[in-house]
């Protein structure tokens, strides 16, 4: 048996169930307890334990290991802050308030220690507590955006949106990409009356959703660096392709794989990644590997039919989307583009019904609707061709111009020709406003000429 | 014998030396509801094994007391046998959905006795399939309460007969879904009278299309509902003649959709019209405002209520309406995950919300759990609703890891003290069925023995049926039973008011939905404190009549018919 429960001599150090402890982190762990029990006066030996345990989200485990480690050095500031920052994790909000004061009382300058402790107290309703820290932060730096959303927060609380919104809105000035500050800060405006003003500020939220203010934290990016291992490098991998970031994204992937080979999924986000730069040999090997690891990733077929669409090979893609749906028959974007392959070899009806699936299980699904639009159009059925195209002009983005564009031609296909300049003026106008100059363009010479030939 | 305080307050003074009973006791085995929910594991992690299953209360034979439905699995991977399962069927549990009539015995000297039967295939209920939840609703208004279950695969609509049977009339009313439902609501949207449907579905996962996941230290583990396509769900129009229409596109209600987990329908803006909130898992929430002509619109982001205070989607499992702080609006409750908390969005009238979840402190004690069932009772007939939890793990539970099944959380009471912060009631005070841990989900609530206290009928995920038995010290109540007459039978939507002296009218909505997988007792219940005085029940069904009840009495159950009050 592999526990290793506490050998009576070390009664002094927390409790550690290793054998609980999943492999890939026992053996880390294991190491560390050694040398905590090696050295079981040494504060940074049991702390090392805590924030490996801390690293992976054993907050349970990690709290009295921190304990043990502050009580081996009181003065310590890292002990104490990250106690106090497992407490909070944990809900323990007034004892995560009292490690927070211990370890502010410790450096009193410190300012993730500072608006960590605000935002506990805020949790507990400590309103007046919470705001004099965030105004002692701000005296001393002006600018840090933390804490003038932690204000506009406390405002919002006392039912005091004016307050709240000038808060929020110097949170977004330092900040620009502040996404909680814009989502508060447009409630805050709804509360007051300003409804355009609101509006604004959702979709700079919904634009700018999972962004937040840098925070330098040293103590708390060292427990971060201690998670590896092959799940920390694919989901960093997940991360920096989402990002952006294509070359660091395979970079993170291909060492999830050196790491654990049969990590199927980073193969299969592999064949997208790959794809994207166009190296259709190594994307292909991953599907390859994906599917041998696990036949039932349907995102590794359809990403592979989407490779396959764009080296012009339908035939096969179309297998790999039936493949696709095989798995997941309610996979939307699996049912468009099979329905793309088929209408492509003129089997409409089948393609039709694919569009239709893809529609039902996504219903918000824009360019399905708009291949059915198309179908219809094509079957002289306008009024539904119609109805379909209308339901993609929303959300409104740069993607309208083009939807607008295809339902002026329906209107126009269906016989009101009125209907279908006005449309197409309002395609262009926005083309225009968006800077699509080559759409603008091609939508202006088909007004022309639809203009030019009235019934 | 009436529990209540001024009785209880002599006992006491008898029995100083006695600690108090627990608020809640199970009563589940004792009274003949037994019941092992079966997950259909067989070690692949698959999603459905871990997010059911429901339960119901409902008065289905009509005799006045609250009967029992719960919601059974089934192998979720069909292929295989329940005897290869991981954890097999309880020895002597049937298979399928069961119903158990309540027997409630009214002759016994003191408090009335429960007792249940198994009534399952005599009432011919034959739900096989991996079930999720329940509605409760009496769709045909023929006064007999009707009975819709959502699964991992289809869903039946069982029609009550009225002579103790059921009928499967799903096909024909035109209401499956093959996809992963989850709650469903029976509300009267179009105000034509008759009850209309919502059903939830959740994400597009299959067996063939099973992912590998792992939990923060690479344990295999349940997967987030990230790693599958959220799936939209359906609103059904009831069109009359048993039969019901899909109205999804046509109401606006597929202009946004996620993984649905919870769903209740509640007059959010104040406009008299009954709206619609979804929780969806993981992604924004959706509140849907009922315009009054057929359509919704989706005003999650702008009502405050798609997100928490911080701008992030949560899991949103389950979901309770009601007027915790009594001014007269419905505010909002969702349960979520750990490190979420549950999160409270208290109205501001008018379709706009604020997350207070800090300020009635409930952040700090709903941050350890994953929540699913949930709801605002009055379990001390206080006149202040307070709140039940169901928790119960979907990833593993640190504590607990190595351990069979590691996702058991204890379920929790707060206290409403008439402001700001409710008060967790402590497990020993609550009762030992209240702190067991266990992996729940559905919580259902209604007076299951007609004392004027409300009962909890909590189902656990991999685990028996608890039947949480009220014996609270508690004040004064009054029962409503609401027969529409142009509006639904069982006046579901119905906000009723109870009008006080020198207090706020007490406003309760008649529902079975909310909670998670749930149906709950579709009777509105008033607590009424230390005094049996009050001056009016006022009533607004949901088509907008509006009637006055005065003289009613205390300490019983009325039924109020439409029609029959003053205007």
């Amino acid at each position: 048996m592999l526990a290793v429960l506490l050998p009576a001599l070390l009664l002094a150090l927390p409790p550690l169930r290793l054998d609980a402890l999943p492999a890939v982190l026992r053996d880390r762990v294991a190491a560390a307890y050694r040398k905590a029990e090696a050295e079981p006066a040494r504060a940074d030996a049991s702390g090392s334990v805590a924030m490996l345990l801390h690293a992976y989200d054993q907050f349970d485990v990690a709290e009295p290991w921190y304990r043990h480690a502050a009580q081996l050095d009181p003065a310590a500031f890292d002990w104490a802050y990250l106690l106090g920052v497992v407490r909070a994790e944990r809900g323990r909000y007034e004892e995560a308030a009292r490690s927070l004061s211990d370890a502010v009382s410790k450096r009193p300058r410190d300012v993730p220690a500072r608006l960590k402790l605000a935002e506990v107290l805020l949790a507990r309703s400590d309103l007046d507590a919470s705001a004099a820290l965030c105004e002692e932060i701000l005296k001393e730096r002006p600018e840090t955006p933390q804490a003038h959303y932690g204000l506009g927060r406390i405002e919002a609380t006392r039912g005091r949106p004016a307050a709240a919104v000038e808060r929020f809105r110097r949170a977004t000035e330092l900040f620009p990409g502040y996404g909680a500050a814009y989502y508060a800060l447009g409630l805050a405006y709804r509360d007051l009356g300003p409804a355009d003003e609101a509006r604004a500020a959702l979709e700079a939220y919904a634009a700018h959703r999972m962004e937040a203010p840098p925070l330098d934290d040293p103590v708390l990016a060292r427990v971060r660096q201690l998670k590896t291992g092959a799940l920390a490098r694919l989901a960093e991998g997940v991360r920096l392709g989402k990002a952006g970031d294509v070359e660091g994204s395979i970079r993170e992937h291909e060492a999830a794989l050196a790491a654990d080979p049969g990590l199927a999924q980073a193969h299969a986000n592999l064949i997208a990644v790959y794809g994207r730069l166009g190296r259709w040999d190594k994307a292909e090997e991953h599907y390859r590997a994906a599917i041998a690891l696990g036949p039932g990733l349907a995102e590794a077929h359809y990403d592979y039919g989407v490779l396959l669409v764009q080296q012009r090979r339908p035939q096969e893609a179309a297998e790999a989307f039936e493949r696709a749906l095989a798995i997941s028959p309610n996979y939307a974007a699996a049912h468009n583009n099979l329905g793309n392959m088929l209408e492509a070899e003129g089997r409409t009806v089948e393609a039709e019904s694919h569009y239709r699936a893809a529609i039902a299980n996504d219903p918000t699904y824009r360019l399905a609707r708009f291949n059915l639009g198309r179908m219809l159009v094509a079957q002289q059925k306008h009024t539904e061709a119609i109805a379909e195209m209308e339901k993609t002009l929303e959300p409104e983005d740069a993607e309208t111009p083009r939807y607008l564009y295809a339902l002026a031609a329906a209107w126009v296909r269906a016989g009101d020709r009125e209907k279908g300049l006005r449309y197409g003026k309002e395609a262009q106008q926005k083309a225009t406003a968006l800077g699509q100059t080559e759409l603008a363009a091609t939508i202006a010479r088909d007004l022309r000429r639809l203009e030019g030939n009235p019934p | 014998m009436k529990k209540t305080l001024a009785v209880l307050g002599s006992i006491v003074a008898g029995l100083a030396w006695a600690a108090p009973p627990p608020l809640f006791r199970d009563v589940a085995e004792e009274s003949g509801l037994r019941f092992r929910h079966f997950t259909g594991s067989s070690g692949e992690y698959f999603m459905p094994e871990i997010m059911g299953a429901g339960g119901a209360l409902l008065d289905y034979d009509t005799d006045g007391d609250l009967d029992v439905l719960l919601v059974q699995g089934a192998m979720v991977d069909e292929g295989k046998a329940p005897a290869e399962a991981r954890f097999p069927p309880a020895s002597g549990q049937p298979p399928g959905t069961r119903l158990f009539r309540n027997d409630l015995d009214r002759r016994a000297r003191g408090t009335p006795r429960l007792r249940f039967t198994d009534v399952t295939e005599k009432a011919g209920i034959r739900f096989l399939g991996h079930g999720m939840g329940v509605a409760v609703g009496d769709y045909d208004n023929d006064s007999h309460p009707d009975i819709y279950l959502t699964a991992f695969g289809s869903n039946a609509l069982y029609h009550n007969n009225g002579d103790g049977t059921f009928t499967d009339v799903t096909r024909t009313a035109g209401v499956d879904d093959p996809r992963w439902s989850t709650s469903a609501t029976f509300f009267d949207y179009d105000g034509d009278g008759d009850l209309d449907l919502y059903v939830a579905n959740y994400l597009d996962f299959t067996v063939a299309g099973n992912k590998t996941c792992f939990d923060a230290v690479g344990a295999r583990d349940f997967c987030s509902p990230a790693r599958y396509h959220p799936v939209p769900g359906r609103l059904f129009r009831n069109d009359g003649g048993g039969r019901f229409g899909d109205v999804t596109e046509s109401s606006g209600i597929a202009k946004a959709f996620g993984p649905g987990l919870g769903a209740v329908a509640a007059d959010f803006d104040g406009d008299g019209r009954l709206d619609l909130y979804v929780a969806n898992d993981g992604t924004a929430n959706q509140l849907w405002l009922n315009r009054g002509n057929g359509t919704f619109d989706e005003r999650g982001l702008l009502s405050g209520t798609a997100y928490n205070a911080e701008g992030l989607p949560q899991g949103s499992m389950g979901v309770a309406a009601g007027d915790v702080d009594a001014d007269g609006d419905e505010d909002l409750l969702v349960t979520n995950l750990p490190r979420e908390g549950s999160t409270f969005y208290l109205n501001q009238g008018q379709g706009r919300f604020q997350d207070m979840t800090d300020a009635w402190g409930l952040r700090a004690p709903s941050l350890p759990f994953t929540g699913f069932g949930t709801g605002w009772l009055d379990y001390d007939n206080d006149g202040r609703l307070d709140l039940f939890v169901a928790n119960g793990a979907v990833n593993i539970v640190e504590a607990q890891r190595g351990q069979p099944y590691p996702f058991q959380q204890p379920k929790q009471l707060f206290h409403n003290e008439g402001r700001p912060p409710l008060r967790e009631v402590p497990a020993d005070a609550a009762g030992p069925a209240v702190g067991l841990t266990e992996v729940s989900r559905a919580a259902a609530f209604g007076d299951v023995d007609n004392d004027g206290g409300i009962d909890v009928l909590v189902t656990n995920n991999n685990g028996p049926a608890r039947l949480l038995l009220n014996q609270a010290a508690r004040g004064h109540w009054l029962q409503a039973r609401l027969r529409g007459v142009q509006d639904n039978a069982d006046g579901l939507g119905t906000w009723v008011g109870l009008a006080r002296k020198g207090a706020p009218t007490l406003w309760r909505r008649a529902h079975t939905d909310g909670s998670y997988l749930a149906g709950s007792d579709p009777r509105v219940h008033f607590g009424l404190g230390g005094s049996t005085a009050y001056e009016s029940l006022l009533v607004r069904w949901p088509s907008g009549r509006r009637e006055r009840w005065t003289g009613l009495g205390a300490d019983r159950t009325v039924t109020l018919r439409q029609g029959t009050g003053k205007p």
